[in-house]
């Protein structure tokens, strides 16, 4: 009992305007330097139950008791939970992009000795810099944030939040945006802070890092504890099945499609960097994409598979390219340009460029084609809105009450599942999907897929990019390798192996 | 014990609706009126109210509400009036033709609608530094028509403009055409903004520009057209206070920018940009129409109309924070 870092007891959370139960009586603990996963499907509750633990709901806004320590503990904010040694590492990204990664890590701690009235940059560089290779963290301390990539911003959020100490530290989802080696250089920060002493919740939807890091897991489904298992009971189909209450078998489903005739063609694809004068963040880029063909983008991070298509779609001022479509040569200058040429985009970070945060579910799914939803008398019509949103809602599983919850509430898988269905109401003939999965739990993996499947067969032709390597290797029929901006390789499904495709990223 | 914080939350929710915060004032400033002083409830008095107050500058406040849900805002409109009225005055002096004075006061604000809307979309200038940039320009080119002096149209014009102001100063039925172009403009522009694409993609462009680029809407453009529709409906309301008051001052319209300002914000459209609706508005409006006319049924001090602007610009503001953490959580 006394060893017991954390221990709640019957937690319940209702968030009574949305209608929702997020968690119903919730029991588990965490022993002194365990890695515990958590696992679940998306609003399951994960996230809802990491924010009790930190403070963010705080004491009065859930019911049952926390114990920290063998102490019952009730937090009066999140900072008060970081003071008490709950670090905590949100699901969405949140950084200061404006400030330097010194400054990120160290911003809480500088009114820490208050009797220093004023600080140094250079003597807060060194200390941040002290910190990070004590930490093996491989960050920048004079790096001005809003420079790095969505996976360099994850691990500063860790650096920050085990710079203040914690015994418990809890990471939601740390890995989604991080690359093969971010994420072993997490792990082994991870394994290094259990070696001190100090536990770790650890959330995530793949279960190879499950049984690669944790010592028990425990599973959540709708708001309740389904089981918990030590390591030596783990096993894939039954933790999989404890989640989504179903066996998967085939997670690629297969795909029986005659892949077609050109449709895309791209030649000498060059982007300028918008930050750095005289660099290209992309050149000279060539390829081509046939009808119902999917193409995978592979890459480390910062490789350019997410500009490239970026480029593609028009988001982008200073770039070269002769791009075809069916043959046809043709301009594209805006975002407008590639929509009205059939492609679509789903884009990575769903905060930033692929929600409507302050509207509803409904809002969000029709916006990327309000033609759609209009009566002959071009207005625009609620059944119709109603219709073409539950459509989606039924068939990408997106869980909340109604389509009319604002997207803001939905658990983060379930946010990413909305920004797919925007994607696919569009109705695209090329459709480029960045990381689609990213976040989504396993059983709705497999049907994402099939979706995918269905769309190939009705010949659209679909680009994608994943940080997962067995994800593309299930689901493409070629692959590109980009390296530094550069192609570096192209490889036929029949060649690709993890070793293949990997090999090609360091070329 | 749940059962009872369900109710209350519900009625939190009920509360926070934007039309239900700004009913409430109104009901709550009106029965204040009545009590104080009794004439409040007279007939004349309210139609005084409906047809000078809420006519006069309900349309300025429309135009600002667009621009405010598309995610900008214009202190530059109440000045912006002020020297197109003086142009409008200016002209007619001279014995220049009706029309050429109307077509005087379009082009003067939409000229200066449309510098707005370039220096924010173009030049990345803040709305707020820009637009007040903006309406220091027309604040002083309002005192420089007639050495900021009043102008009046009784005499000295042409016999067009003696008829205009005729007109709009009738009331048919005892409410200015101010009025019922007002309650019709509201209408209109909900149904826009509700039943429209272009009206969604206001709201989109409010809520995010850069998801809103991405769902290829021409962000620029929508603010842009947003600017336009304000600009005209500043016209249309300079046209109709010429006329109403038969001349103009070179500060007539300046303290309007803010007092727009308010009444969107407390009717909930949050000046954060994408949301409200144009019936929220309708009460902010009202709101703050019953606040002035009480004010002037009781004889105090002009200034403190301002104070009253003030709190209760603040006041919309709080709620709109409140408001927001409600119904979006922690997560945004
Ligand atoms: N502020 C809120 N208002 C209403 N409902 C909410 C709110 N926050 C979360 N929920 C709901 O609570 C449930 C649990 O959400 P939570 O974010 O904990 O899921 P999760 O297990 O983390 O899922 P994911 O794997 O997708 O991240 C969901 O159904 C979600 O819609
Ligand atoms: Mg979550």
């Amino acid at each position: 009992m006394e060893d017991y870092v954390l221990e709640a007891k019957g937690i319940t959370k209702r968030f009574p305007l949305a209608g929702v139960i997020a968690l119903s009586n919730i029991s588990f603990h965490v022993k002194k330097g365990e890695i515990l996963g958590l696992i679940g499907e998306n609003g399951a509750g994960k996230s809802t139950l990491l924010k009790i633990l930190n403070g963010v709901y705080t004491y009065g806004n859930y019911e049952g008791e926390l114990f920290h320590e063998g102490r019952p503990v009730r937090f009066r904010s999140s900072h008060d939970a970081m003071k008490q040694g709950l670090g905590y590492v949100p699901q969405e990204i949140n950084v200061m992009e404006d400030l330097t990664v010194a400054e990120n890590v160290f911003v809480g701690h500088l009114n820490e000795d208050s009797r220093k009235k004023s600080f140094r940059m250079g003597e807060l560089n060194r200390r941040a810099q002290r910190f990070l290779s004590e930490h093996h963290f491989a960050l920048d301390p004079a790096q001005v944030v809003n420079t790095m990539s969505i996976g360099q911003k994850q691990l500063l959020m860790v650096a920050k939040a085990i710079s203040w100490n914690p015994s418990i530290l809890v990471l939601d989802e740390p890995t989604t945006a991080l690359s093969q080696a971010d994420v072993e250089n997490l792990f082994a920060i991870v394994r290094q802070l259990k070696s001190k002493g100090t536990s770790v919740i650890f959330v995530t939807h793949k279960l190879e890092e499950i049984f690669e890091l944790t010592d028990r897991v425990t599973i959540l489904r709708d708001g309740k504890v389904i089981n918990t298992y030590g390591r030596d009971q783990y096993d894939r189909d039954r933790i999989i099945c404890d989640m989504v209450g179903r066996e998967i078998t085939n997670l690629y489903p297969e795909r029986h499609v005659a892949i077609g005739e050109e449709i895309l063609k791209v030649e000498h694809l060059t982007v300028l960097d918008p930050r750095i004068q005289n660099r290209n963040i992309v050149e000279d880029v060539s390829f081509t994409l046939r009808r119902g063909e999917c193409l995978g983008f592979v890459g480390l991070v910062g490789a350019g598979r997410t500009e490239t298509i970026s480029a593609l779609f028009g988001c982008y001022r200073d770039y070269s390219a002769k791009v075809a479509i069916n043959g046809q040569p043709v301009e594209i200058r805006s975002e407008a340009d590639a929509i009205a040429h059939g492609i679509n985009i789903l884009t990575e970070d769903r905060k930033m460029n692929g929600l409507l945060l302050l509207n509803n579910i409904r809002f969000n799914v029709v916006m990327s084609n309000l033609k759609k939803i209009m009566n002959s008398n071009g207005l625009l019509s609620r059944t119709k809105e109603d219709e073409e949103s539950n459509k989606y809602m039924r068939k990408l599983h997106i869980k909340a009450p109604s389509n009319t919850m604002m997207v803001a509430n939905l658990s983060g898988g379930n946010q990413q599942k909305v920004v797919m269905a925007k994607a696919l109401h569009s109705d695209p003939r090329i459709l480029l999907l960045d990381e689609p999965t990213k976040g989504i739990d396993v059983g709705s993996k497999q049907e994402i897929y099939e979706i995918i499947n269905e769309l190939l067969g009705e010949g659209i032709s679909i680009i994608m990019i994943s940080s997962e390597l067995p994800e593309l290797i299930g689901m493409c029929d070629r692959f590109i390798v980009l390296s530094h901006g550069k192609l570096v390789a192209e490889i036929d499904k029949e060649e690709a192996t993890q070793e293949t495709l990997m090999s090609a990223c360091f070329m | 014990m749940t059962e009872q914080k369900a109710r209350s939350d519900a009625l939190v929710k009920f509360f926070l609706t934007p039309e239900v915060t700004s009913i409430i004032p109104v009901v709550v400033v009106a029965v204040a009126a009545t009590v104080l002083n009794p004439i409040f409830l007279r007939s004349s008095n309210l139609l005084t109210l409906a047809s000078s107050l809420i006519a006069s500058w309900g349309l300025l406040a429309i135009g600002q509400s667009f621009i405010i849900i598309s995610g900008g805002l214009d202190i530059s409109i109440g000045t912006t009036l002020s020297f197109a009225g003086m142009l409008f005055c200016f002209l007619a002096r001279s014995y220049q033709p009706l029309f050429l004075c109307i077509l005087a006061v379009v082009a003067v604000c939409l000229t200066m609608s449309m510098l707005n809307a370039m220096l924010i979309l173009k030049f990345n200038v803040t709305p707020f530094v820009a637009t007040m940039s903006v309406s220091y320009v027309s604040k002083g080119l309002a005192n420089v028509v007639n050495y900021g002096a009043d102008m009046s149209l009784a005499y000295g014009v042409r016999d067009s403009v003696l008829r205009f102001c005729d007109v709009f100063s009738v009331k048919p039925l005892g409410v200015s055409i101010g009025a019922f172009t007002f309650i019709f403009l509201i209408l209109f522009s909900q149904f826009i903004l509700q039943k429209t694409a272009f009206g969604r993609k206001i709201y989109a462009v409010g809520d995010n520009p850069r998801v809103a680029r991405i769902a290829g809407i021409r962000v620029a453009r929508v603010r842009a057209a947003c600017f336009l529709i304000s600009g005209l409906l500043t016209a249309l309301t300079t046209i109709l206070w010429v006329g109403y008051y038969s001349g103009c001052t070179p500060t007539q319209g300046n303290p309007w920018s803010l007092i727009t300002i308010a009444a969107a914000s407390m009717g909930g459209i949050s000046l954060k940009g994408g949301t409200g609706s144009m019936f929220g508005l309708l009460c902010g409006v009202i709101l703050m129409a019953l606040v002035y006319n009480l004010i002037t049924l009781l004889n105090v001090d002009a200034n403190i109309q301002n104070i009253f602007i003030g709190v209760f610009l603040v006041l919309s503001l709080v709620l709109d924070t409140i408001r927001r953490e409600k119904t979006l959580g922690k997560n945004i």
